[in-house]
């Protein structure tokens, strides 16, 4: 039997090793070559990682940067999911007309780089500091709006499919306030969209650095270019250490989406 | 609404213009629950991009101004925007390839199987490593005391930089942006590719094509707008990034983002303040008829491929 | 134009524990369409798929036209094939698609001959429309003219009907027998819908875990069925008690001729149809009549004797005597029957 079937899938087969060896070899490269650049000078990056309050004492300003960047992913997170759920919810159900235009402003951002973004905000900014401060945690109000695309796209795809307009009639019309309606019948039921979304905001703002470093204010990646001035093991330490936390949160969020998808 | 009838009687408002001013009101108070949002979007998105559009037409003494722009063709300029064009298309290009290659290795592996999970995730990953991280890992990889440097240097007597140091200049850029367009590439295109199907292959087999009239015929045509579209979208991607150029390049300005840092920490020429607006819109212009086209050729592969 | 001979010569396949065929031997007369029929996994699309090169036998021969394929790729076998779903290409018209297999083949004046094609499936008004302008049928419709338009040795259709709404199924299964009829090319038709089969084919072939458990006209196949896997299959069949009784089976008393002789007895379950069985209203009998289900011409009518529930298939003018609780006696017509439980011939 010539088995031509066979021969092509063999053929199929060779060609996706050889071509997953060489691309994964250059992608594997450079973090192999992190982590033995860190591990240069004994290991010391690696033990200081781990150690916070001498991390604190040897590296202030990442210390304070890594503090802040927390703060800021916490506070994003918060104030994405204050803003954009009622709305995203309301318009769904109230206001069908607004969808297509909440859709675009939501897109927008992609469009408008940060560099772009960061010169219009130097003027709004300013008020900001006059009102609230020149912390770097007001760089919340910034990054809420870098993270609208990705939040919205999660928070969208999960009010699909829970089809919220039936369920908040079929609430209403057992006699519920609106109030109650969102917090107790949608939100439990978008809960995986929710949580995805708020693990790409926390993922995107750990590793933003554009609006940051030119509105001169605190932040781990910030931190991290700055330390490579002065110590570029411990930099790239930082850099594979924050990585490998991106690369688990990603990977978290991945395994939820499956989990939400085995029950349904 | 129910319609009732017009009874001469009646001194109370007719119910339907009752109920039609109550639908007003309602109307009136759901946007009302929407204003929190726009408020926000329009304090810190649209009015960026107002500045960035008024202030690229505002001269310094305050008037409305044409020379921003003009100065727009200035010969630095011009060679920055032109750079940002060309790293981008080249590592659009380089990443589209690459990508389109690998995806196609993913999609013709088992449909839930541990290899395609894994890479796509690991795509998802590195698609999103960018900035002062990735910089550093390069430097890390091939920077002047890198781990690859020094192994060339040593085992193979190969000096990298003997031509000079092309790693904080356009080639190095190109390599390090590759890194995550490849991956973004892997992501934006496998949907298409999945939305091939067999059928097709089998049907142009046992209407007599070979392999290549399968893919100049088919397969070719049919992918043609996703390729394409994810090449556009590869270039906006890489013409946005700012921070892996930031932090490779601390020695002149190549590129767009950068002569916007420039104009930002006032390293400009003095008397041409908002000439950072003016890029500013430039980019944006570039950026958002790319991501228009983009769309454009989005619909048609859904309309082939859903 | 007149078709060829295709010969499927012991052909084996397996995917590990699993024998998708296991032995199948089958042989299409030139011009004639051959139904296969069966469940799920029974191997049916398979052997299509081994005969068109899409897929490898393990062993066996494939002839056609007296020449043997077997080891022939696809693209070189020179059959028109139409698939249960995503058949046509979706970047081209419907005359496009038509055209595909001609302007691979480098002909001259590929247009008219698709038109042709167009017309003769019935949507020659159509032929500028995209696949997904089109409804099923029509999609299917023009797979149909693409497949034929290369003048192919031999039709492959795998399960073409399945996916369109009951409706269009009937309409267009007549047209693929008519449009088959009209042009003579032998064909291999995949079906699990066992009425489909019936209603096109010259002869039936019934399959089972990868081999053949009956080859025969329509009518045959339903009346005289080889097995019990056959009469169970193809259209509905009572299992009831009876005695194995000079050459026949006595069942409710009445004493049926057997289709395949057999040595078993004496106590064996029979396989009758539901229209062999009349019921006639008899204060003494001994069914008493359930539900009654009307179908239009025909009603179905489900009487309880004793232990045993029996489905009768009676003319719709006479439920009306036929109440729930009526007492009936049951009279079964002498067709021959099959006995549950015989093993493939």
């Amino acid at each position: 039997m010539a088995g031509l079937i066979a021969r092509r899938a063999r053929r199929q087969r060779a060609f996706r090793w050889i071509v997953l060896v060489l691309l994964g070899a250059f992608f594997l490269l450079p973090l192999i070559a992190m982590v033995e650049f860190a591990s240069r000078g004994g290991g010391q990056s690696w033990r200081l990682l781990v150690d916070w309050p001498q991390l604190r004492e040897t590296y202030p300003d990442l210390a304070s940067g890594i503090v802040a960047s927390l703060g800021q992913a916490v506070l994003t997170a918060l104030l994405m999911l204050v803003l954009l759920v009622p709305t995203a919810v309301w318009v769904r159900l109230r206001l069908p007309g607004l969808r297509r235009l909440i859709e675009f402003i939501c897109l927008l951002p992609l469009t408008i780089p940060a560099i772009v973004l960061v010169v219009g905000l130097a003027p709004v900014y300013a008020w900001v500091n006059y009102f609230l401060g020149g912390s770097s945690l007001t760089l919340t109000f910034a990054y809420t709006i870098l993270v609208l695309p990705y939040a919205y796209r999660s928070i969208d795809t999960g009010l699909s499919a829970i089809d919220v307009k039936t369920l908040a009639e079929a609430a209403r019309s057992l006699g519920a306030g609106w109030g109650r309606v969102m917090w107790r019948v949608v939100l439990p039921n978008i809960r995986s969209a929710v949580l995805s979304a708020a693990f790409l905001t926390v993922a995107l703002v750990l590793g933003e650095f554009t609006i940051a470093s030119l509105l001169h204010r605190d932040n781990l990646q910030v931190a991290i270019e700055l330390l490579g001035k002065s110590s570029a093991t411990m930099s790239v330490a930082v850099s594979l250490a924050a990585l490998v936390l991106a690369f688990i949160l990603l990977l978290l969020l991945s395994l939820f989406g499956e989990r939400r998808k085995a029950s349904r | 609404m129910a319609n009732v009838v017009d009874t001469p009687d009646l001194v109370a408002p007719r119910p339907e213009i009752r109920a039609r001013r109550g639908v007003g009101i309602t109307r009136a108070r759901s946007l009302l629950a929407t204003v929190p949002f726009f408020a926000y979007v329009v304090i810190f998105l649209v009015i960026p991009t107002l500045v960035v559009v008024v202030d690229s037409f505002t001269g310094n003494e305050g008037g409305f101004t044409l020379e921003n722009i003009s100065a727009l063709g200035d010969g630095f300029i011009v060679d920055a925007f032109v750079r940002s064009i060309v790293l981008s298309a080249s590592t659009a290009v380089v990443g589209a390839i690459l990508g389109a290659l690998l995806a196609y290795a993913l999609v013709t592996a088992k449909p839930n199987g541990v290899l395609r999970r894994a890479v796509t995730a690991a795509s998802g990953v590195l698609a999103q490593f960018g900035g002062v991280t990735l910089a550093f890992a390069f430097l890390a990889t091939i920077g002047l005391s890198g781990f690859v440097t020094v192994f060339l240097k040593d085992h193979l007597g190969i000096d990298l930089y003997a031509n000079g140091v092309w790693l904080f200049e356009l080639p190095g850029l190109m390599l390090v942006y590759t890194y995550f367009q490849i991956p973004l590439m892997v992501i934006v295109f496998l949907p298409a590719l999945d939305g091939i199907r067999p059928q097709w292959r089998e049907a142009t087999e046992s209407l007599g094509g070979s392999t290549w009239q399968y893919w100049t015929r088919v397969a070719g045509p049919l992918l043609a707008p996703a390729f394409l579209g994810s090449t556009l979208l590869l270039f906006a991607n890489a013409f946005s990034a700012y921070a892996t150029a930031a932090a490779l390049v601390s020695q002149g300005n190549p590129i767009v983002p950068l002569q916007i840092r420039g104009a930002l920490t006032s390293e400009v020429v003095l008397g041409r303040q908002h000439l950072g607006h003016a890029m500013a819109l430039g980019m944006v212009v570039v950026v958002a008829i790319v991501m228009g086209l983009y769309a454009l050729l989005q619909r048609r592969t859904a309309k082939w491929l859903a | 134009m007149t078709g060829v001979a295709v010969h499927l010569n012991d052909l084996r396949r397996s995917f590990g524990a699993l024998h998708a065929l296991d032995g199948l031997d089958l042989s299409l007369v030139p011009g004639e369409l051959i139904a296969l029929l069966g469940p799920s996994g029974c191997g049916k699309t398979t052997a299509l798929r081994v005969l068109a090169g899409l897929e490898d036998a393990d062993s066996g021969r494939v002839l056609v036209d007296g020449k043997d394929i077997t080891g022939l790729p696809a693209n070189r076998r020179d059959m028109g094939m139409v698939f249960q779903a995503y058949s046509l290409f979706p970047h081209l018209t419907a005359l496009q698609n038509v055209e595909f297999g001609l302007k691979l083949r480098g002909r001259k004046a590929t247009t008219t001959r698709a038109n042709e094609m167009l017309e003769l499936v019935g949507i020659g008004a159509f032929a500028a429309r995209y696949a997904n302008q089109l409804s099923g049928g029509q999609q299917q419709r023009v797979a149909l003219a693409r497949a034929l338009a290369i003048q192919p040795k031999v039709l492959l259709l795998d399960e073409p009907l399945s996916a369109l709404d009951a409706k269009v199924r009937v309409q267009l299964r007549d047209e693929i027998r008519r449009i088959q009829t009209e042009v003579g090319t032998t064909t291999l038709f995949v079906t699990h819908d066992q009425e489909e089969a019936l209603a096109v084919a010259d002869r039936v072939g019934v399959m089972r875990a990868g081999r053949l458990e009956q080859l025969a006209p329509p009518a045959e196949v339903y009346l005289q069925p080889a097995t019990a896997f056959v009469a169970d299959f193809v259209g509905l069949s009572n299992r009831l008690p009876g005695r194995i009784e000079d050459g026949g089976v006595t069942v409710f008393g009445t004493r049926l001729p057997l289709v395949t002789p057999t040595t078993r007895g004496p106590e064996v379950t029979a396989l009758v149809r539901p229209e062999s069985v009349d019921v006639v209203p008899d204060p003494d009998g001994t069914g008493r009549v359930l539900t009654t289900s009307f179908l239009g011409p025909t009603s179905r009518v489900t009487v309880e004797v004793g232990e045993t529930l029996v489905l009768a298939q009676i003319a719709s003018g006479r439920v009306g005597e036929l109440a729930a609780g009526t007492p009936v006696r049951l009279e079964l017509r002498p067709v021959p029957v099959a006995l549950d439980g015989d093993a493939a011939s």
